[in-house]
């Protein structure tokens, strides 16, 4: 029994870096590089929009502009840009279906919603925007 | 009971069995050939495995963050 337990044990080792992250990018092209480059970049201006209940995020994994404030939308515009292509080659590099998209913005969306700090604004699944 | 009886028994251990499944069963392939004039369509509907797609969302955005200073990359096999 102990044995028995043991290997299952070892099996569990061997297979956790097999289901942790398993949609991971295969590849980062260069175009993914400058995409994710970007988005670290801008991450800071971002945060600071948000604080300031300027722009929120979208159920969609996308970020939202709710003042229409110039430096607002440029920095939304180029932050969703990258999000798409991320999104995109997510979904092509693990060879999915188009319609799964949604799951993907989905996914991305909620776990945006997780890292929102208190007080910046982020909309439910079922679409109400909330202060968190 | 026996030296070869034991032996035997201890290669059919449970445990034994389990392993060789798990290392074999990824493995496997169905090959079928068919009319290539008739052509088969198989609509599949993928689930995309949503705790797997939270392991890339967060890993993906714990980089952008700047709370990870790597990008985890998917091996390819």
């Amino acid at each position: 029994m102990k044995q028995i337990l043991l290997l299952l044990v070892l099996l569990l080792f061997v297979a956790q870096p097999l289901f942790a992250g398993q949609y991971d990018l295969q590849t980062v092209t260069p175009e993914i590089q400058q995409a994710l480059d970007g988005r670290r970049e801008r991450f800071s201006v971002l945060e600071q929009l948000k604080d300031e209940g300027k722009i929120g995020e979208g159920r969609d994994g996308l970020a939202v502009n709710f003042a229409g404030a110039p430096e607002a939308e440029a920095a939304v515009r180029a932050e969703n840009k990258d999000r798409n292509l991320i999104y995109q080659a997510v979904l092509t590099q693990n060879h999915l279906p188009e319609t799964e998209i949604h799951t993907i913005r989905r996914v991305f969306a909620e776990t945006q919603r997780s890292k929102a700090k208190a007080g910046q604004m982020i909309q439910t699944e079922s679409g109400t925007w909330i202060k968190k | 009971m026996n030296e070869p009886g034991l032996k035997r028994m201890s290669f059919l251990h449970p445990s034994l069995l389990l392993l060789f499944l798990c290392l074999v069963a990824p493995g496997c392939t169905v090959k079928t050939v068919g009319d290539p004039a008739r052509p088969i369509t198989i609509k599949a509907h993928v689930i995309v495995d949503i705790r797997g797609m939270k392991e890339t969302a967060s890993n993906i955005e714990d980089y952008v963050s700047g709370e990870k200073e790597e990008l985890r990359i998917k091996n390819e096999e």
